[in-house]
């Protein structure tokens, strides 16, 4: 193989370089045509371009267009939901319901304002009457109220009833 | 027939149907070249969808300034090269093929034309002897023999020169002859 050879083979143009030039090129086609060896290198080289391109065409699975489109559509509602609305999308896929995004934003920004409104109302604005501590005696008169008494008040009265028992029983005696 | 760049507008102002009309469209060159790339069938339908999907990711980034397929290919390269990165892939390689081969030969066996078999068995071998090119090799011998695009379509999707393009096939072209005239090498 003298140099000519060599540089044909390294150049062979099969795939023409573009950079080369225009002499470069006849010469190279000058040289295929006369020299054998060259000749077989290139036409060896066109039969395996040939079994490259007789390759068939290859068929996806069947399923991979659906699946790619699916996956393609979950990414774009993923996308279009807002971070608070995340767990809502999740209880949703659960269920196997798939609303559209904007849909699932309004219902989480609803269910987030009224968990605000019941905690605020139950901490802050709690009016209702405390329950009482014991349970009414049924054998009061329906109309009777149970009233808070000072202790001092008790004994004054325990008092001034023993006093007054006291002066009847001292009268009586008189009598 | 709508042209691609007007769907991937639509897809950008947020309809993302227009971009599953880009899926649908193509999704088969996008699997072949993940095919011949990955040399599994598995590997190549996974690596095509995550393609699909980074296309959509970084959509905005697409400037008009190339044809749509170009850029496409651009991204299902760079996710087939991830792919070869990964240490696993290689190993499943071998063995997902030749499985698969099996399925199909199975699958010609029942219509039982040995010209289909042998066809069958000579495009493994052709596409065991891609797999073993380096990826670089493996990515234009993809896109020239198989996809059809011409040399400054692959130059635009790979931005190099059309001379690097043209010695890279040469230098596949030459490695290919020598491994299928000595298929025990394979």
């Amino acid at each position: 193989m003298d140099l000519d050879c060599k540089r044909v083979i390294e150049n062979l143009s099969l795939h023409s370089n573009p950079d080369l030039s225009h002499e470069e090129r006849a010469e190279f086609k000058i040289h295929l045509v006369q020299c054998q060896s060259c000749q077989k290198e290139y036409e060896e080289m066109l039969h395996t371009a040939a079994v490259l391109e007789s390759l068939p065409a290859l068929d996806p699975p069947p399923d991979l267009l659906g699946r790619t489109q699916e996956r393609i559509t979950r990414e774009h509602r993923r996308h279009g939901l807002a971070f608070f609305a995340n767990p809502f999308a999740g209880i949703l896929r659960l269920l196997k319901l798939d609303p559209p995004p904007n849909f699932v934003n309004c219902t989480a920004v609803l269910f987030y304002l009224m968990l605000t409104v019941f905690l605020a109302k139950l901490t802050f604005f709690d009016t209702t009457e405390p329950t009482p501590v014991s349970t009414p005696n049924r054998s009061l008169h329906p109309d009777a109220q149970i009233v808070g008494v000072p202790l001092g008040s008790i004994k004054a009265t325990v008092q001034r009833i023993g006093t007054e028992e006291e002066s009847k029983e001292g009268s009586t005696k008189l009598e | 027939m709508i042209p691609d760049e007007v769907y991937v507008q639509k897809t950008i102002e947020g309809d993302v149907e227009s971009f599953n009309e880009l899926v649908q469209r193509h999704h088969t060159r996008i699997y072949g070249l993940a095919y011949r790339m990955l040399s599994n069938p598995e590997d190549a339908a996974d690596a095509t969808q995550e393609a699909f999907l980074e296309a959509y990711k970084s959509i905005k980034s697409f400037q008009f300034q190339s044809k749509f397929s170009t850029w496409l290919y651009r991204v299902a390269i760079n996710t087939c090269q991830q792919y070869i990165r990964k240490s696993d892939s290689r190993a499943r390689t071998l063995s997902a093929y030749t499985r698969s081969v099996e399925e199909n030969d199975a699958q010609y066996d029942s219509d039982c034309p040995d010209r289909i078999l042998v066809k069958s068995e000579s495009d493994r071998m052709v596409q065991e002897a891609i797999s073993q090119l380096p990826p670089k090799q493996r990515i234009v011998v993809s896109l020239f023999y198989m996809q059809h695009l011409k040399y400054h379509e692959i130059a635009e999707v790979l931005d190099c020169p059309e001379g690097t393009v043209a010695s890279r096939l040469n230098t596949a072209i030459k490695t290919l002859k020598s491994k299928l005239q000595n298929p025990h090498h394979l």
